[in-house]
């Protein structure tokens, strides 16, 4: 075991995880509301560890939506997870299979921003130094780690390569990644089973349900960052008010089509990302 | 489409194996899937905010299937307030504590 690449993960995870714990009450809160019982949502946050797409399902099953629509539009609510996986592919792919496995698992936006910077800067620090970036035999120079002071550390991690996942200067990347997620899902899990149980006692008539664009809200507003941005989200609600009453509820999905058009077409007639 | 147990375990199943797919897609099949292209790169960073704002605007703009712009929408209104509070604040529980406050409010007047 890395431990040191382990608890760099669980510090640079741990101001991430207050955030998650409304989301995941909330969660649980609005699963019950509309018929799901508490097991069953816990089970999908353990599962799927995908905050807006639930919601946005549970919202969808309560409208009456056929499964297919709901699969689909939980998919393109992911779909940035490409993105992340193929930005992390290159950065872990000295790993075991089952290493990948748990990097990609708890793969969002925080376990991606925080995995992309660490190996990104150990991989700069690395080339600077004229070093591979993957030596299986490491080097004992700790200098790309963020405790640079910590040869001993590194030491032994370069000691553990026989599980080949071994950065020089860096520690495990697979045990780091697991070091960001494993806190971000145990409270995301744990608060989803909260939220679900009182949810369930105290929720009736509270009209929780309206909890949810207010979630929604809270996300968007510090994601609109330039034109770019701002058009899509326009034009998705636009066209998801206009599309909401053609049938199979897929409004919501045509709303995202035609918002995330919009938004690239911006994106490209200003050239480049704003 | 009624809320069975069994309804809501195929949906569980299905966001689960399908969002480790998108997350596993480059990390698990690296070999097989070269390099993504940078148009995607560019463009699918741009989906959640459409994502959010296909969520939201329905939810506040539509009663019982028309479209209802009026000071009579309470969730409207109490929309206003959270995306003020949002702004202002980029604080989730706050703008969910102010929102709903808003609602109560407005339903109980």
């Amino acid at each position: 075991m890395d431990r040191a690449a382990f608890s760099d993960g669980l510090r640079d995870a741990a101001p991430a995880v207050p955030p998650n714990v409304p989301l995941g009450m909330l969660f649980g809160a609005t699963a019950v509301g509309v018929g799901i019982d508490p097991v069953q949502a816990t089970a999908m946050s353990l599962f799927a560890f995908a905050a807006t797409a639930q919601i946005a399902a549970v919202e969808l099953l309560q409208g009456g939506t056929a499964l297919p629509v709901v699969l689909a539009t939980v998919l393109v609510i992911n779909l940035r997870y490409v993105v992340f996986s193929a930005s992390l592919a290159p950065k872990v792919d000295h790993l075991s299979r089952r290493w990948r496995s748990v990097v990609a698992f708890p793969l969002f936006d925080v376990t991606y921003a925080l995995a992309a910077a660490r190996f990104d800067a150990e991989d700069e620090t690395a080339a600077a130094d004229g070093r591979d970036e993957v030596t299986a035999d490491g080097a004992g120079d700790a200098a790309g780690s963020p405790s640079p002071g910590e040869r001993g550390s590194a030491n032994e991690a370069v000691a553990s390569t026989a599980t080949g996942g071994t950065q020089a200067g860096g520690g495990h990347r697979g045990w780091y990644c697991l070091g960001t997620g494993l806190p971000l899902v145990a409270t995301f899990v744990a608060s989803t089973l909260a939220g679900a149980l009182a949810g369930r006692t105290f929720g009736a008539g509270l009209h929780l349900d309206f909890a949810i664009p207010l979630i929604f809200l809270a996300l968007l507003v510090p994601a609109l960052d330039g034109r770019a941005s701002v058009l899509g989200a326009t034009v998705a609600a636009a066209v998801a008010v206009g599309a909401s009453g053609i049938p199979f509820n897929a409004g919501l999905l045509v709303g995202i089509l035609a918002g995330t058009a919009a938004g690239a077409f911006a994106d490209r007639a200003t050239g480049g990302p704003q | 489409m009624t809320l069975d147990p069994g309804t809501i375990w195929v949906v569980v199943a299905g966001v689960s194996v399908g969002t480790f797919a998108l997350r596993a897609s480059f990390l698990l099949g690296i070999d097989r899937l070269g390099e993504l292209p940078t148009a995607a790169e560019r463009v699918l960073p741009l989906v959640p905010t459409a994502v959010l704002a296909a969520l939201i605007a329905p939810n506040l703009l539509v009663v019982d299937g028309a479209l209802a712009i009026s000071l009579g929408n309470e969730r409207l209104l109490a929309g206003a307030v959270g995306l003020t509070v949002a702004w202002y604040t980029e604080d989730i529980l706050a703008t969910v504590g102010a929102g709903m406050a808003a609602l109560w409010l407005l339903l109980w007047l």
